[in-house]
């Protein structure tokens, strides 16, 4: 074999050996530890920066558009369950000669359709829906129609509210389930960027406040929604904006009510969450 | 700013749950009533029936437009309304049957009214 030598210690001989001195670190080297024990090592998730401002904000909006995002596809269900009953109406008229019976039955399952689906909606929606109901009387001559003309003005408002209605329902369908995952990936961040003896106890604080922010927000819709809408009257005019409706009035006050409350919502529910962890986890049976 | 006087009443009665109610209906030979207004059949100028979007659901609703530039609307939701339809379509002649213009209205499309009738 080439290049062999007899086994046994090497560098007591005297002879110089070639020691590639590339293969060594010439720098100061952490002392050898187990891996893992670094107390200032973070997790790619605990380096996450969170601003406060981008926290609150996704969390205040959250905590106002869940409730109206859940009324938002009831919406869109309705009209599903709208059209199918649209085409029997179509059926009918196209054969002509409807008994009263037939009539009737459609009349009675489309009233049943309209209750069941406004049945499971937020306290928000069940008061937007009972204010878009028409007055009985509209402004009389002298006041908004006679300006515009009889019923072509109550056409055209209708029209225009079912448009903007539309819309809200529209933006609401489409940022409130995005809000709603932003802001459980924003309160899970907080989680888990907490001190590790701390996360169970900022896990209690945080989803109890998402939690009841959430139910605050709802209940600070409906309040504002009734408050500014009993303000409203049908020949409301406020300076510089015009005529207000009593929808809109509602609208104006449900998004106020709801980030107000929500927010005191939010910070009650972490006060709560944090007291009721504190009390489970020094709780001892005497 | 025109701010309603009766505020606080209208605010304490939705905070108790109660629903404004919507006036009654009620017709006879005289005319039509809605609430404490009789309008004489003669008056009537037109009718037309449209949907209100109420967000979730529809109201039937019907906008009468009567001499003097007057305009009512009732819907589905006021007491008497079914028998007030009967009474249109039996005093005002002309006037297209309810089954009819109940259907087209269910039948078609959000935004269009269907012409209940129209004074001769």
């Amino acid at each position: 074999m080439g290049n062999s030598r007899l086994p046994g210690a090497i560098g007591l001989a005297g002879e110089d050996h070639d020691i590639d001195d590339g293969t060594m670190v010439r720098a100061s080297s952490p002392d050898p530890r187990s891996v893992g024990m670094d107390p200032t090592w973070q997790s790619p998730l605990e380096q996450v920066l969170l601003s406060p401002a981008v926290r609150n904000t996704v969390q205040l909006s959250n905590d106002l558009t869940a409730p109206m995002t859940w009324d938002s596809f009831w919406r869109a269900a309705y009209g599903r369950a709208d059209q199918a009953l649209q085409a029997q109406a179509n059926e009918l008229l196209k054969r002509g000669n409807v008994s009263r019976a037939e009539y009737d039955a459609l009349v009675k399952a489309r009233n049943t359709l309209v209750a069941e689906f406004r049945k499971p909606l937020s306290p928000f929606g069940r008061a937007y829906s009972e204010i878009l109901k028409s007055s009985a009387r509209l402004p009389q001559p002298g006041e908004l129609l006679t300006r515009k003309g009889s019923i072509e003005a109550v056409l055209e408002s209708v029209g225009k509210s079912r448009a903007s209605v539309n819309r809200l329902s529209l933006v609401f369908r489409v940022a409130g389930p995005a809000l709603i995952v932003l802001d459980i990936t924003v309160t899970t961040v907080v989680v888990m960027k907490a001190p590790a003896d701390q996360r169970a106890r900022t896990a209690a604080r945080e989803y109890t406040g998402l939690g009841v922010g959430v139910a605050g927000g709802a209940g600070g819709a409906w309040a504002g929604c009734v408050t500014l809408a009993a303000l409203g009257s049908p020949s409301l005019v406020v300076p510089v904006v015009g005529e207000v409706t009593e929808g809109g009035l509602c609208l104006v006050g449900g998004i106020l009510g709801g980030l107000g409350v929500g927010w005191l919502g939010r910070e009650a529910g972490k006060a709560a969450g944090e007291s009721v962890y504190d009390y489970v986890t020094t709780f001892r049976w005497e | 700013m025109g701010v309603n006087p009766s505020w606080f009443g209208r605010l304490t009665t939705r905070l108790r749950g109660r629903r404004a109610s919507p006036p009654t209906v009620a017709a006879d030979a005289a005319g039509l009533r809605i609430g404490d207004d009789l309008i004489a059949w003669t008056d009537i100028r037109r009718i037309e029936a449209f949907k209100r979007d109420v967000y979730v659901g529809e109201s039937l609703c019907m906008a009468v437009e009567v001499d003097g530039d007057r305009v009512f609307e009732i819907n589905d939701a006021c007491p008497g309304w079914d028998a007030a339809l009967d009474a249109i379509e039996g005093f005002l002649s002309g006037a297209m049957a309810r089954e009819e213009w109940t259907l087209r209205l269910i039948a078609g499309a959000a935004d269009r009214s269907v012409r209940i009738y129209v004074q001769s």
